[in-house]
């Protein structure tokens, strides 16, 4: 147990992105999200999860891609956060991965620009690379918490 | 934090507690040092905290207690006088404690602070009775009527010794606020303990947003319903109606606290600022059992304060210029709560000097806040209102307590953003009171729907002024534009505009046909949207700090369960320079009528009777204008009735309930006529709704020359537009419709 852990695999564009399974606290396909006007645009809109609103981050535009073409099936993964009830909005979920934590490595030279940041390392599956996401990071959209009292 | 034993925080949360009423004890002690029941909680109070902290270790916290508990025990028994100076010192013992015991709450330990000032200080008291106690003297028996313990040696000394330190340097104020009137509160709490239980607040919110939820279940389902006629189901439904009403308003009450909880510190504040400033204040609290739901009260406290503070330096004199100006030496700063409908108004009086109009203008002119040629056409209120702006201050030189130049604007935001307003009155030479109007709770509000460039938004009914809804025509007509700025001619005054969908970024921007009035800084502006939907009683949910900056004070689930933003007006207004913009203001030479009246009129909503006779109508009473469908209007009984956002409403039908002068219409029923507006307003906390001809305007009238009415249920005629108009009682009126309105049992709704 120890030295293995679980990873909730996701892919946005060509990047087989993890996130902890823990931090998860489920996903969602199709649901509707409500744009926000004047927000960034990073951030995708409002989420009606059964009436507790959820901000929904777009993960793709987060890494610097741009919007798939196709937008119709939405899939998001409602984060397990404590302070505030969030999402990321991504192109697929796949399956539950279990790596070993001798597998890890620092994040590919490959990566390059913002993207890099997001990413706390890499565990090398069979057939690829499976990026761990930095959710502190990924979630942090102005580099100071977002915070605002004015 | 998280390792914090609960045995710690529970002690924390009981001693920060007690600390709080030992402040007002020590207060009242001061005043009237006889009382033994105040003297014996104090002495529990630090008692308990000293046992509880030996068991816990914390030494420190233990030497400021043991040696607080030792002077106060010699005030118990009768040995020591309770002076000013000694009640400073404990009161800095109180806050030596308070501090410590905020380093346990945030650090686990005790910090490394130095008592030893305070502990030296005490002791000198304590060691000053202890002299006294081994060589008695003849007691100088000052006062016979001393507290007087049994065990204790009665013939002790009890004249006051000086204790080592004299605390202030002001020993004038040594008869500060004898002359008290009302004994310390009976001891009610200890009765409460049983009954009553410590909850976690979290749990009380959670349960606040899951009752929400159901509130909204609840709307789906009986939308839904209507559609449908299965009886089992419906007669469910309205079960599960009732309950969950019930529910909510438990859930609501449960929130509350009394407005007490957060003047506790008041006395005890006010004595210090008395000390400091050199005045002789006397503090009138009423209404403190005022209940209001947790989170307002949180959001006010620091507002309260505030006023208080601002009373204390601006309003009250010293006691030389009170001599002066034949005025009792002690000023008086009073606080009264009461509950006004679906509100709590809380006004902080002072009988200071008032405010001082010509150092206004005087500042308000340096400040450039206006020209001098402005200054002449302002009222005396219009000129008051410079106070709620940013910066402004009219203290000569700034003080320790306040005239820094940020105050009433801040006071006034906070207020505005929980939905509440101010207002403030003042008599020259006389005093000043300001009168903050907020609402029960902040988790319910009551908005109106809008349409802009296709989408959905709310917008919370406090902040709407007016609403006008534009002809096609009329549109073509209505809006011209002033240097660039879109403004709208509503009855003679220029209004600027906003379009919500441009500020909003929004496309689809054009088909606007609706303005919202709504109130800026000093001056009211427009909001274009495309439609007025609806209003609704909705459930607030905070956005995320992701989303902050953004014009929106919070979402919420619609019946459909689609999410719709609440607009934040005041953000709006800045954004589009309506708030805080000096040169637009410039620009509109004649400022939109003030959020009081001015002095002398009142607002007032003018209604046209079916022979066109006009009639008025006090604003005050009026909650809503709705226009009702007339087939929806039933007769139950010799009433009428409309059922009413869930309720059933009582309506009366103004022309038939006023005595008639001719007879031509009397035998008319409501459903024939083409008087279908319908005036909600509120009579001793019930509705009714005001069944009238044709609603006209709502002015602002001169109501000082008034001749007597001629027929019942109008309360005086008056000339208002170069119309007479009948002034109506509105009581008088409904009981003329139905004796027995007022006591008949429910006639309001709940909220939905």
């Amino acid at each position: 147990m120890s030295d293995r852990k679980q990873f909730c695999t996701l892919r946005v564009g060509d990047l087989l992105l993890g996130i902890e399974v823990g931090k998860v606290q489920e996903i969602l396909r199709g649901t509707s999200i409500m744009p926000v006007p004047l927000a960034p645009p990073k951030i995708r809109g409002l989420i009606n999860l059964r009436g507790q609103i959820v901000t929904a981050i777009d993960l793709r535009r987060r890494v610097g891609l741009d919007d798939a073409g196709d937008q119709a099936t939405l899939t998001t993964i409602v984060l397990g956060t404590a302070e505030e009830p969030l999402a990321l909005v991504v192109d697929a979920v796949g399956d539950v991965v279990e790596v070993r934590n001798d597998a890890f490595e620092a994040p590919p030279d490959t990566l390059k620009g913002d993207s890099r940041k997001l990413i706390e390392g890499a565990y090398k599956l069979e057939r690829e690379l499976l990026l761990v996401v930095d959710l502190s990071v990924v979630l942090d959209l102005k580099g100071d918490g977002g915070r605002n009292n004015a | 934090m998280g390792g914090m034993s609960a045995i710690i925080a529970e002690f924390l949360a009981e001693s920060i507690e007690n600390l709080d009423s030992m402040d007002q004890d020590l207060v009242a002690l001061e005043k009237d040092p006889s009382s033994t029941e105040v003297i014996e909680r104090v002495f529990r109070t630090i008692h308990t905290i000293k046992g509880t902290c030996g068991f816990l270790a914390f030494s420190k916290l233990e030497a400021v207690t043991h040696s607080t508990e030792s002077v106060l025990a010699h005030i118990r028994d009768g040995q020591l006088e309770l002076t000013p100076e000694i009640t400073t010192t404990l009161l800095g013992a109180v806050d030596s404690v308070r501090e410590i015991l905020a380093q346990i709450e945030q650090h686990g330990g005790e910090g490394d602070g130095d008592y030893s000032r305070i502990e030296r200080d005490l002791e000198a008291i304590d060691l000053g009775v202890q002299k006294r106690k081994k060589k008695p003297r003849a007691a100088a028996k000052k006062r016979s009527s001393a507290p007087v313990k049994p065990a204790s040696d009665p013939a002790a000394g009890k004249t006051a010794p000086q204790p080592a330190r004299v605390v202030t340097p002001e020993t004038a104020k040594r008869d500060l606020d004898r002359n008290d009137e009302k004994s310390p509160e009976d001891p009610v709490h200890s009765a409460l303990g049983e009954s009553s239980l410590r909850v976690d607040i979290s749990v009380l919110d959670l349960l606040m947003n899951l009752v929400g939820e159901l509130v909204l279940a609840r709307n789906q389902i009986s939308q839904n319903l209507n559609t449908d006629s299965n009886a089992a189901l419906t007669s469910a439904s309205q079960r599960l109606d009732s309950i969950t009403g019930e529910l909510q308003e438990a859930v609501m009450r449960a929130r509350m606290q009394p407005i007490s909880s957060i003047l506790s510190t008041l006395p005890r504040f006010v004595r210090d600022l008395a000390v400091t400033s050199g005045k002789q204040i006397e503090i009138d609290i009423q209404g403190q059992d005022t209940d209001l739901d947790k989170s307002v009260l949180e959001a006010i406290k620091t507002s309260l304060l505030h006023l208080v503070r601002n009373a204390i330096d601006h309003g009250l004199e010293t006691p030389e210029d009170r001599g002066k100006a034949g005025k009792p030496e002690v000023g008086r700063i009073s606080l009264r709560a009461t509950h006004e409908g679906g509100s709590v108004v809380i006004e902080v009086g002072d009988d200071g000097r008032g405010l001082d109009s010509e150092r206004i203008v005087e500042r308000a002119l340096s400040a450039g806040l206006v020209t001098p040629e402005e200054i002449v056409d302002l009222s005396r209120a219009q000129i008051e209102q410079f106070v709620f702006r940013p910066g402004f201050s009219t203290a000569r030189e700034v003080t320790n307590v306040s005239g820094r130049g940020v105050g009433l604007d801040v006071v006034r935001a906070n207020m505005e953003s929980i939905g509440g307003a101010i207002e403030m009155h003042s008599e020259p030479l006389q005093s000043t009171t300001f009168r903050i109007k907020i609402p029960l709770t902040l988790a319910i509000v009551s908005v109106i729907l809008v349409r802009s460039g296709g989408r959905r938004f709310a917008l919370p009914q406090a902040a709407v002024a007016e609403l006008v809804r534009l002809g096609r025509s009329d549109k073509e007509l209505g809006i011209e534009k002033l240097h660039g700025v879109p403004v709208y001619r509503l009855r003679g005054r220029l209004l600027p505009l906003v379009t919500l969908s441009e500020q909003l970024g929004l496309d689809g921007t054009g088909g606007e046909q609706s303005i919202i009035v709504l109130q800026g800084d000093n001056r009211q502006f427009g909001l274009l949207v495309d439609s007025i939907d609806d209003s609704q009683e909705i459930v607030v949910k905070p956005l995320g700090p992701r989303l902050a900056g953004l014009p929106f004070a919070g979402a919420t689930i619609l019946g459909d369960g689609s999410i719709t933003l609440i607009l934040d007006v005041l953000r709006i207004g800045l954004a589009a320079g309506m708030v805080s913009d000096e040169r637009v203001r410039a620009l509109m030479a004649d400022p939109m009528t003030p959020t009081i009246p001015a002095a002398g009129l009142k607002r007032v909503l003018l209604l046209q009777g079916a022979d066109d006779e006009r009639m008025a109508l006090d604003l005050t009473r009026v909650s809503r204008l709705e226009a009702l469908d007339p087939g929806s209007i039933e007769r139950v009984g010799d009433n009428l009735v409309v059922q009413y956002r869930g309720t059933i409403l009582p309506v009366i039908d103004l022309q038939r309930a006023l005595p008639e002068r001719r007879t031509s219409r009397r035998n008319q029923t409501p459903t024939e006529s083409d008087g279908t507006s319908v005036v909600i307003c509120t009579v001793e906390d019930r509705s009714c709704g005001l069944l009238v001809h044709r609603i006209l305007d709502i002015v602002d009238a001169d109501l000082s020359k008034l001749t007597a009415g001629s027929r019942k249920g109008v309360e005086a005629c008056c000339v208002i537009d170069g119309r007479v108009n009948e002034i109506l009682d509105l009581a008088a009126v409904i009981l003329l419709a139905d004796p027995e309105f007022l006591t008949r049992g429910e006639a309001t709704g709940g909220a939905v």
